[in-house]
């Protein structure tokens, strides 16, 4: 190669890399949702201690419609994990789970494809969240627990609004597992699956689980 | 434009929408709940869900289809059996319902646990003792099928098989399985008239079954007790399972009563072989208005229970075995 194509070539890649560089740059702020032991970050199958349990406890399934995208925010897709600002305010407000309407009449493509496994096919309805695991060091006293938390008629609707302050800006908020656990685990109820009651209280304890990273 | 082109084309609108009103809604009948404008009735669509529908395909083995439990000759409900009988015969807990107006009906289900037809199918689906799969798996397999991609293309102009035209497809065609032509119907439409023996079976209908079994459609669709008592093996307590109020123990929907002659037996679990058994329950039953008949006041009732038979619609070519199926099966 001659000299000067050389340096051509080279020019472009700088050029190329100042490019992307900035296109990056450019990447809207967003919200982000992460996995939490109170003030720890804790990753999906890796098992913590938890304070509130004084138990190591392991997640394995965590994932939740976030109102009104009705978007699936997944933990074991790490690209599901954001939201654009931008999006949210728009709307003011945020919720965990599928509104009743949309329930009732959205189409099922997208994160709505109930082959998401986050829709009750025997009796229709989304599932609002999703979260199983287990608690227990050990194999033997391992407890699993399952908690599919649903239901959009009244009065067992689980749909819940998040109660957040300053949405707007680019920040993280942490699903505190250890705090919301700890009120199943008080119950005391190790499986959830159908609307209930019982799932109104979980549905409300995922609610006061979630807030801001500091 | 030339006039006489104008007129044929509004009488050709006008007999499109004829032709929409009488698919959609018989004269006679109320508005139905689901709307024309959610649920754009397309035959390419409605075709392909009447192959699905008798497709056993959506079965885990290949060996049940929707029709094996909803048969056309039986309204769609399932005659042979008191409970419906599913994969690798498993046994449910529950009487195969008969399917027909049901864009009148806001809950679907015994207990009405379901809200949405379209989404129903995917119960029959993936209940392990009635066809046993998987969403994910049926979806494979049509789209590996030599033809649902084609139909489904005819149908959606996209070739890929989805959640979404999969159970529109079922819908559409389930929305077409309209009964309105019984005797009852030609008599409310002048073209009939009842006779002595009717006409005194209808009078004591309206004064003892019309309040839950309403006309024109023979039911209210609410959720009722009609004081059947609890199978103790099988222990259904109806609405209760669904919505775990305690006033809803034992609450049924209230089914049609159109097409008994084909839907036997009666009842959500198929406990009543015949009509006589369903009066004689009526009559012992403790309900807050009791209804008391003669033997003769049976015999007329039933008369005009019959006059709620729809021949054309248990017939109805349209609603069989698709030809389709026995060519490329
Ligand atoms: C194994 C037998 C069986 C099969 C197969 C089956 N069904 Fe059903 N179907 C039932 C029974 C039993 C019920 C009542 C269930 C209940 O009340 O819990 C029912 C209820 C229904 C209803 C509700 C009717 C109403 O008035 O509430 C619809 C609609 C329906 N089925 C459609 C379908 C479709 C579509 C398929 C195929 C995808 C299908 N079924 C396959 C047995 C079956
Ligand atoms: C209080 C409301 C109510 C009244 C009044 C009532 N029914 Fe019913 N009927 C029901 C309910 C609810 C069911 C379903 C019960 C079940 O399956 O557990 C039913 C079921 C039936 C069935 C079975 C239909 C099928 O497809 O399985 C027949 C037949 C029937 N009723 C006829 C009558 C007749 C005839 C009268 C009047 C003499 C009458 N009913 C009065 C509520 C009522």
């Amino acid at each position: 190669m001659s000299p000067i194509l050389a340096r051509i070539s080279n020019l472009v890649l700088v050029y190329l890399f100042f490019f992307i560089k900035t296109l990056a740059a450019q990447e809207p702020p967003r919200l982000s949702f992460e996995l939490g032991s109170q003030e720890q970050r804790i990753t999906l199958g890796i098992p913590f201690f938890s304070a509130k349990l004084q138990d190591s406890v392991r997640i394995e399934v965590c994932k939740f419609y976030l109102w009104p995208f009705n978007k699936l925010i997944d933990f074991e897709d790490s690209t599901s994990l954001f939201i654009p600002i931008q999006s949210i305010k728009k709307q003011h407000k945020l919720g965990l789970g599928i509104d009743s309407l949309t329930n009732a009449t959205a189409q099922m493509i997208g994160d709505l494809d109930p082959t998401k496994g986050m829709y009750w096919t025997w009796q229709n309805g989304f599932i609002h969240i999703k979260i199983e695991g287990g608690i227990g060091c050990s194999h033997t006293s391992k407890r699993p627990f399952i908690y599919h938390i649903g239901g959009y008629q009244s009065p067992n609707n689980t749909f819940r609004l998040l109660s957040i302050d300053g949405l707007y800006e680019a920040q993280t908020l942490r699903i505190d597992a250890d705090t919301f656990l700890a009120v199943m685990v008080q119950m005391p109820v190790f499986e959830l699956m159908s609307p209930s009651s019982r799932a109104v209280i979980a549905a409300e304890a995922f609610r006061d689980c979630i807030h801001v990273t500091k | 434009m030339n006039r006489n082109y104008c007129l044929a084309l509004v009488f050709a609108l006008a007999s499109c929408m004829a032709y929409q009103g009488v698919r959609l809604r018989p004269a006679h009948f109320p508005e139905p709940i689901m709307r024309l404008k959610h649920t754009k009735l397309n035959a390419k669509r409605a075709e392909l869900g009447r192959i699905l529908f008798y497709d056993p395909i959506l079965s885990a083995n290949n060996s049940i289809s929707c029709a094996s439990c909803h048969t056309s000759y039986n309204a769609f409900a399932h005659t042979d059996h008191r409970l419906s009988h599913g994969i690798h015969d498993s046994i449910g807990t529950r009487n195969a319902p008969a399917l027909m107006n049901l864009a009148w009906q806001h809950s679907f289900m015994w207990d009405g646990a379901i809200q949405r037809l379209d989404a129903q199918a995917l119960a029959p689906i993936e209940s392990p003792v009635e066809m046993g799969s998987k969403l994910s798996e049926v979806l494979k397999k049509l789209q590996d099928s030599g033809y649902y991609p084609q139909l489904f293309y005819k149908a959606y102009k996209d070739s890929i098989v989805s959640t979404r035209h999969l159970l529109d497809a079922l819908m559409q065609f389930q929305l077409r399985l309209i009964s309105a032509n019984a005797k009852y119907d030609s008599v409310q439409r002048s073209e009939a008239v009842f006779t002595e023996q009717e006409k005194k079976g209808y009078l004591l209908f309206k004064k003892n079954c019309n309040v839950c079994h309403t006309e024109p459609l023979f039911s209210n669709f609410s959720f009722q007790r009609n004081g059947l008592p609890l199978d103790h093996h099988l222990k259904d307590f109806g609405r209760f399972l669904t919505t775990a109020q305690p006033t809803d123990s034992l609450l049924f929907k209230v089914p049609s009563l159109r097409n008994l002659s084909y839907s036997y037996p009666y009842m959500h679990d198929g406990r009543f072989k015949t009509l006589y058994q369903v009066l004689g329950h009526y009559t012992k039953a403790n309900l807050p208005n009791p209804i008391l008949l003669t033997s003769e006041e049976k015999v007329n009732l039933i008369a005009f229970l019959l006059t709620l038979n729809d021949k054309h619609f248990i017939f109805d070519r349209n609603f069989s075995y698709p030809p389709y199926l026995l060519k490329n099966k």
